[in-house]
């Protein structure tokens, strides 16, 4: 009977694995943009004030990173991530910044981020549920490239120093398609 | 937590905690071939679905991605460990087998959520298999509905934050429902009022990280309503929460609990400043003990405070807590059945350090008894250089000396103290202070040096005081991050700690550990590196740990995590709940694929 259940599960699982995949599209031919179902929640940013996450989509790549105090290599990520989109912010290229910090350290979050004059918002996940359930996000450092229509473009696990340079082609040739579409 | 910075944090991430990060694990070594098989013959069954999963993963090119109406997200991870556990002079055989799958379907408003999980057994603590998490959800317009597995958090958690540590098997995750609705009238231009209210009720079977404890069934339900003003800047908030817990010891004998958490919150949010206060009280009533009906009350309480300022050149930020949801009069038994409920975690007010040699010795918060303070200051005023100061201090409110209760417990009650004892050891004073300095060297190359010292109580002997158990730390160390080329990059980390420990059983008390952490990068594809961990404590046998590790990345959205070799061991926290985590030594492999 576990066995069973386990086989059902798997199945399941694939499948919905399978699913997803069929629902992968070329977005960047797209007319008109729609915004992915996933991508409509709101989330506080540190000054204190509701962002609904659609309304930074639709204008340009969004790039995402989602970090936390205590993952140092998420909070370098960023700091290359501050400069790469300084460098595309003629091309609509935004950027968002996710925290997932526990509630234990929600309030060192805002001092933390003001010290870093962060050109970009920064908005809080306390039990990191927006980025488990919305962007499958299971370890850190994780960032998104997003094209307009929330859809991901690319994505990258992990950081190191040096991987900032994969993201800056990645952007520049989604600004490309992205022109060359219209 | 760990700090190799192995590119992804993802243990860090799984055992989101404060220690045992860079405590990898071994890369493989070589295996008989008949050690082998046996090895794949217990795992077997486990492994076929494994794979099963696996190829599924392997073969996606990761869009979890949306068509006109739906969309999905999927994640998988596959943790498997072989090798020995526990101290060198009594090690055990140690294999773990652990999967957990993910995938979360979004139609318009509707989401349903999936999570299977596999342990064949688990690393730590109880093994589960079957259907972790399952939910549906319904979002529209303010209005949020999920049924299935729900969690919530109320203000900073002080009477609902119910939440899951994997790496410590800690789960408090409620099976009920939850609904909030929110409105803000946004026409109301100077005020912009806004009202939520949030719900959940449930049921959860709580096993304590400690597996000696009895299995917990708490049942619960809870209100929260927050009414905002000026676009949030202001938000008064207000809990109830109900809950009755039932503990079922050997011989079918039940103790039966009703809690009542009333609890008050404020956050104020003006110009570089912000302000967050919580208070909550919780009255207990034993209805029974071990079956026989009982009406023994207690009430506790638990406070918590915030005040930062930041501009562009300095953050502060001060924390305050006062956690008494059970100052035990007559000792610590009836904490079984009194004291925090699984489902309330507040804030533990000390830093979350990245640095394996401070992580290891963390402090454990006890919930049900401790006040204390934590101070941290982020300076950015000096180019290129950035500073981080903070200092903690906390005790406990009662000490256990001077006075002799009727069942011969000495005992000494101080519940009014609203400043941590530092002075005196029956209190159990834990402090610390920590400085570090990061020197940008361009290029997003950086240098770094830190300075900690820390001093803590866990245990003490109240007819001998010179014999508890009083560790005290300090800790320098450096750490650079340089790119050689344009697409690989070194780190380097260096740990150097005096420690006192004066529950050592050897004469000599101090003695010295080491760690030195090398890894280097060919973006964005392989990590690889080393561990050497080196102590002269005379308390233990082996005194060289040494590990290596590689990370490859397998696409854009797989990745997989190796080590081989000895790890130490040492505490594992999540949110103040810890867990004694044995050393290990041999083959460690995750794979994590995010769809």
């Amino acid at each position: 009977m576990k066995s069973t259940i386990k086989i059902v599960a798997i199945f399941l699982l694939s499948f919905f694995s399978l699913t997803s995949l069929s629902f992968a599209q070329d977005s960047v031919k797209k007319d008109s943009v729609k915004i992915a179902d996933n991508m409509n929640f709101t989330l506080r940013n540190v000054k204190g004030e509701e962002v609904n996450f659609r309304d930074l989509l639709g204008k340009g790549p969004l790039l995402v990173n989602f970090w936390a105090l205590w993952c140092e290599p998420c909070k370098q990520e960023m700091k290359a991530f501050k400069a790469l989109v300084e460098k595309f912010k003629a091309q609509g290229v935004s950027m968002v910044a996710i925290n997932t910090d526990q509630v234990r350290s929600l309030a060192k979050v805002r001092a933390y981020v003001t010290t870093q004059d962060l050109p970009f918002p920064v908005l809080t996940d306390p039990d990191g549920s927006v980025a488990r359930d919305n962007f499958s996000m299971e370890s850190l450092p994780y960032s998104l490239i997003l094209m307009p229509d929330g859809t991901v473009y690319k994505k990258h696990i992990g950081y190191t120093a040096g991987d900032e340079q994969t993201t800056e082609k990645e952007i520049a040739d989604l600004v490309q398609k992205l022109s060359s579409a219209k | 937590m760990s700090e190799t910075e192995l590119e992804l944090c993802l243990f860090l991430f799984l055992y989101n905690s404060n220690s045992l990060g860079l405590q990898l694990g071994e890369l493989l070594g070589s295996i008989h071939h008949t050690y082998l098989r046996q090895t794949l013959k217990t795992f077997r069954s486990p492994l076929l679905g494994v794979i099963g999963l696996f190829v599924v993963v392997l073969c996606s090119t990761a869009r979890g991605q949306s068509t006109d109406g739906a969309s999905a997200v999927g994640s998988n991870i596959v943790r498997v460990g072989d090798g020995t556990t526990g101290s060198d002079a009594s090690f055990q055989n140690k294999r773990y087998l652990e999967e957990i799958a993910n995938a979360r379907i979004f139609f318009h408003s509707l989401s349903v959520g999936l999570r299977y999980e596999m342990d064949d057994p688990s690393e730590v603590g109880r093994s589960f298999q079957g259907l972790r998490r399952r939910w549906i959800a319904y979002k529209k317009d303010g209005l949020e509905m999920q049924a299935g597995n729900v969690t919530a958090l109320y203000g900073r958690g002080l009477s609902m934050n119910a939440f899951e540590s994997r790496p410590i098997n800690f789960d408090s995750w409620l099976d009920g429902v939850y609904g909030s609705y929110e409105h803000s009238w946004k026409e109301m231009k100077e005020f912009e009022p806004s009202l939520r209210i949030q719900g959940i009720a449930g049921k959860l079977d709580f096993f304590d990280v400690d597996t000696t404890k009895p299995e917990m069934n708490v049942s619960a339900r809870s209100v929260n309503v927050e009414y905002g003003l000026f676009q949030k800047k202001v938000v008064l908030g207000g809990s109830f929460v109900q809950a009755f817990t039932s503990v079922t010891e050997s011989g079918n004998k039940t103790t039966s609990r009703e809690v009542d958490q009333p609890e008050l919150s404020l956050n104020i949010i003006s110009g570089e400043f912000e302000g967050f206060f919580q208070y909550a009280v919780e009255r207990e009533v034993l209805t029974s003990i071990r079956n026989r009906p009982d009406s023994a009350r207690m009430m506790g309480n638990a406070m918590y405070g915030s005040l930062s300022y930041a501009n562009t050149f300095l953050g502060l930020t001060f924390e305050y807590k006062n956690y008494k949801y059970f100052v035990h009069p007559t000792g610590v038994d009836n904490e079984t059945y009194f004291g925090k409920l699984p489902i309330s975690n507040p804030p533990e007010v000390y830093k979350e350090f990245t640095y394996t040699s401070i992580t290891r010795t963390t402090h454990a918060v006890n919930f049900n008894d401790e006040l204390g303070m934590e101070l941290e200051a982020n300076i950015t005023a000096i180019p290129n250089v950035t500073i981080t100061l903070n200092g903690a201090m906390s005790s406990r409110h009662n000490a256990y000396k001077t006075l002799t209760d009727k069942n011969g417990i000495q005992i000494a009650v101080d519940s009014t103290a609203l400043l941590p004892k530092m002075g005196d050891l029956a209190f159990f004073p834990f402090w610390e202070a920590y400085g570090e300095v990061e020197y940008d060297l361009g290029e997003l190359n950086y240098i770094k040096g830190f300075f900690h010292r820390r001093s803590d109580v866990i245990g003490y002997t109240p007819s001998q005081p010179g014999l508890s158990d009083q560790r005290s730390s300090t800790t320098v160390g450096a750490k650079l991050q340089y790119e050689t080329t344009k697409s690989q990059s070194m780190l380097v980390i260096f740990e150097h700690q005096w420690m006192h420990d004066a529950a050592s059983l050897s004469p000599d008390k101090d003695f010295l550990n080491e760690l030195l952490t090398l890894q280097y990068s060919f973006n964005p594809t392989i990590t690889f590196g080393g561990l050497y961990d080196f102590t002269t404590e005379h308390d233990v046998p082996r005194h060289i740990w040494p590990q290596a590790f590689v990370s490859f990345r397998i696409g854009e959205s797989h990745t997989v995590l190796a080590s081989y070799g000895a790890e130490r061991g040492g505490l594992n926290c999540t949110g103040g709940i810890c867990r004694l985590v044995p050393a290990f030594n041999g083959l460690r492999v995750t794979l994590t694929s995010q769809l």
